[in-house]
């Protein structure tokens, strides 16, 4: 790994590790508009840990997770994540896109708020197509999805249809069980819990309580603050691109 | 022939027994092929790994045909080159292979899948025959294998077995792309080029192309360059993308990244043009 | 040359200039140097339309020399108008002997048959031919089936057969079946019946074939291997028949259908008059019982 000079000491078993991270967004379409998102960000998280952003709407916090999935580009600083205290650290501003899609396999997880929706292709494929593409078989990774999806609560009528036509909360659990189908070291979390029902909230609650115990570093954004309260070790305050 | 660059024993650095993931199957360095000045692709430059879709996006005339024709063998390259890693692990120069080597890998490592099925496909031979070419040229000569074989494909890309000995060119347009598709997987190809191949099809056969495509992809471990103008396609199908303009790759990289976090001015407007339902 | 008895003296020996033949004769060495390979020739003007032999002929006079035998059959006849023509115009231009028993001939020209009796050493037979290119059913381009050849991309050829067996569970060319000539040219056998293509293969005579209006030529070396094109679950047949030849009895030669009147009766027999009319010489000479015997089996 290239060293990196440390501005502060840092939990040494990070699976999450930013360092000075800068993000700016250039508007072309808006004579080239200059938005600065983020701005020094420092940021680690450990195994079995939770940790909650909050702030604004704007504020960056979304900005935050989505260059943590290398869905957005790092313009300034590191964001380094790994799958194990004792692995090496894949540095997202420098890695190839390959090696982006193996982490995402492998390591990091993203439950979002939307679904994208595939043509034609069932919840339950949804669900499952994590495991497969880790190489486990068609029937074990459907056995487990089906598991998945009865504990979110969802009518078993609806696993083998697609989810285009399904309800925004029905979408939302589709994509939550796709997220936690796999027990990915690290897990972003972009208000996993909005627009579901208290007794869903308490299932997922539980599968973000199940992660921590399995040593997975969590980061995520809560909108409702019993959630927060209930899984979160330590709150980030985001305002406009910078801790506070 | 000097056409083998390296054999596999003399990489560095390779665990023995190590899949080829960490050796490119396509290195292209420079390439360039020009009709007129900015039309055409110039310098162009990538390397494609096994089990990896790469998507070339941009508007007609930025140049994306042009590079998958030169890619594919089919125009020359006026500078640069291409190396592919054979199935041997051999990197083969593809302009010193001679023409009847090009035009066998073209036709069993290799797959091209044209926007037009008429381009791709005998449209007077049985569909059973547009399946079993690609195994007779490589000496198949047993009519009950080659039976077995169009019945196998059929069914993978979901036409009825029954149109096995009609000809092509009753079927509709989206079921000719399937056989198009059967016809080049047939061979058990590593490396398929694709051009448009969603292109002039309605919009609910265009999403059954696209759902077979990905399973297919993903079941069979293939890499692919596909061209397409149509971000939604390359949002679904390619891991990541190759911007193109004026002949000139602009920008490159992850697929939802380039869509969801352009850079390039040209990406940008691309990206905002698309309309949403 | 002019003293030969029977030779028209307005002519050159068989009709063709020294400087055209010997080009020709080139054309031919190149084909038996690379069998079954199409070698295009400088083809001349002959005073026949295309259509009735003047690939053949053009072969014919460049190989004839004054001593030579000349045999010419059409469609295994010896007495058409076609082979009649063409025997008399080496008899008037090239004053050599002519025959119509195929052991004697040294220069057979033939349209659409190979003589039931086989084939000697020293002996060429010289077939004309319409239609060269065994891939142009699928390939109009001139350029595009000589990349073919040369990358032996033959695909194509069993698609055909594929087609064949798919739609009539057989293969139904029975004219013209293509050969593999020597493991590495895909060849047409110009249109003669299937049931002759196992006499091209290892042939003791040489094997010349010339096409007049494409002016192209090809060649079989004495002894070369042509393997008529099959699949392995449908392996390569020739036509049968349940009848026998209603002149000669014969079971092995192939058979013309012949209608004698307007009821539609019909009758058998050998295409290749030359053969049919020796074995009906042999059987008037023959006993009654091995007449028997022949009619029996």
């Amino acid at each position: 790994m290239n060293p990196i000079a440390r501005p502060e000491p840092r939990p040494s078993d990070a699976l999450i590790d930013v360092q000075a991270l800068n993000k700016q967004f250039t508007l072309h379409q808006q004579g080239g508009q200059l938005i600065n998102a983020l701005e020094g960000i420092n940021l680690q998280v450990s195994p079995g840990e939770c940790v909650a952003l909050q702030g604004a709407s704007g504020s960056g916090k979304s900005t935050l997770l989505r260059s943590l999935y290398a869905n957005y580009l790092v313009d300034g600083g590191h964001v380094r994540i790994r799958g194990a205290a004792d692995a090496p650290f894949l540095d997202l501003s420098q890695a190839q896109p390959r090696e982006i899609l193996q982490a995402r396999r492998q390591i990091i997880g993203y439950v979002s708020q939307f679904l994208r929706v595939i043509p034609r292709v069932s919840a339950e494929q949804v669900v499952a197509e994590p495991l497969q593409a880790r190489g486990i078989s068609e029937a074990d990774s459907l056995k487990r999805a089906r598991k998945m999806l009865e504990r979110l609560n969802l009518p078993a009528t609806l696993w083998t249809l697609a989810p285009g036509t399904f309800s925004g909360g029905e979408q939302q659990r589709v994509n939550i069980a796709r997220g936690f189908i796999v027990d990915y070291p690290i897990l972003l979390l972009d208000e996993p819990t909005a627009s579901l029902d208290a007794r869903n909230r308490e299932v997922v609650l539980e599968l973000m309580k199940e992660a921590k115990q399995r040593g997975s570093a969590l980061l995520g954004i809560f909108h409702d603050e019993a959630t927060r309260d209930a899984i979160a070790d330590r709150v980030v305050e985001i305002r406009q691109g910078r801790i506070v | 022939m000097n056409a083998i660059i390296s054999a596999p024993g003399q990489q560095q650095g390779q665990p023995p027994g190590a899949s080829g993931d960490t050796l490119p199957l396509l290195e292209v360095h420079q390439l360039s092929h020009l009709h007129a000045p900015g039309k055409g692709c110039e310098n162009v430059s990538f390397e494609l790994y096994p089990g990896e879709v790469m998507g070339v996006v941009g508007e007609s005339g930025s140049g994306k045909t042009t590079l998958l024709h030169t890619l594919a063998g089919n125009l020359p390259p006026q500078s640069g080159y291409i190396h592919y890693r054979d199935r041997q692990g051999d990197v083969l120069n593809l302009q010193s292979l001679s023409e009847g080597e090009q035009m066998r890998l073209l036709r069993t490592d290799w797959g091209f899948i044209h926007q037009n099925p008429r381009d791709g496909l005998r449209l007077r031979a049985s569909a059973g025959a547009n399946i079993g070419e690609r195994l007779m040229a490589q000496g198949e000569r047993h009519f009950g294998r080659l039976r077995e074989a169009g019945r196998k494909w059929l069914d993978a890309v979901e036409i009825p077995l029954s149109r096995i000995d009609d000809q092509p060119r009753t079927f509709s347009g989206g079921m000719q792309q399937r056989l198009q598709i059967a016809r080049n997987l047939v061979s058990e190809p590593r490396l398929l080029f694709m051009d448009e191949p969603t292109g002039g099809l309605d919009v609910s056969v265009q999403a059954r192309l696209l759902d077979l495509l990905r399973r297919l992809v993903v079941s069979l471990d293939l890499s692919v360059i596909i061209v397409t103008h149509d971000l939604a396609v390359a949002r679904l199908l390619a891991d990541r993308l190759m911007v193109m303009k004026e002949g000139q790759v602009v920008e490159s990289g992850l697929t939802d990244q380039i869509l969801d976090d352009p850079q390039h001015p040209y990406t940008q407007l691309l990206v905002s043009s698309v309309l949403t339902p | 040359m002019t003293d030969r008895p029977g030779q028209d003296e307005a002519y050159n020996f068989a009709y063709l200039d020294e400087q055209t033949k010997r080009m020709i004769r080139r054309a031919i060495l190149k084909g038996i140097a690379i069998p079954g390979c199409q070698i295009p020739f400088g083809g001349r003007e002959m005073p026949l339309p295309y259509g009735w032999g003047t690939g053949g002929i053009q072969v014919t006079a460049s190989i004839l020399g004054p001593d030579d035998c000349l045999k010419v059959i059409d469609q295994g006849a010896d007495d058409t108008t076609n082979a009649v023509s063409i025997r008399r115009f080496f008899e008037r231009t090239a004053g050599i002997r002519s025959t119509l028993i195929t052991e004697e001939a040294d220069v057979i020209q033939t349209r659409h048959r190979i003589p039931e009796t086989p084939l000697k050493a020293g002996q060429t037979l010289v077939y004309q031919v319409p239609i060269p290119e065994p891939l142009r059913f699928i390939e109009p381009s001139e350029t595009a089936t000589r990349r073919m050849h040369a990358l032996e991309d033959y695909g194509v050829m069993h698609l055909k057969l594929y087609e064949d067996i798919a739609r009539y569970g057989h293969v139904s060319t029975a004219y013209a079946y293509p050969v593999m000539v020597n493991q590495r040219y895909v060849m047409d056998p110009s249109p003669i019946p299937k049931f002759d293509n196992p006499k091209l293969h290892m042939s003791p005579a040489l094997q010349l074939f010339g096409a007049g209006r494409e002016k192209r030529l090809y060649a079989l070396p004495p002894y070369t291997r042509v393997e008529s094109l099959d699949f392995e679950d449908f392996p390569f047949e020739v036509q049968k028949w349940d009848e026998q030849c209603a002149l000669c009895g014969a079971t092995d030669s192939f058979l013309d259908e012949v209608i004698t009147d307007d009821e539609g009766s019909r009758l058998f027999v050998c295409s290749d008059t030359d053969y049919c009319q020796k074995r009906q010489k042999r059987l008037t000479q023959s006993s009654s019982e091995v007449r028997k015997e022949e009619l029996a089996s």
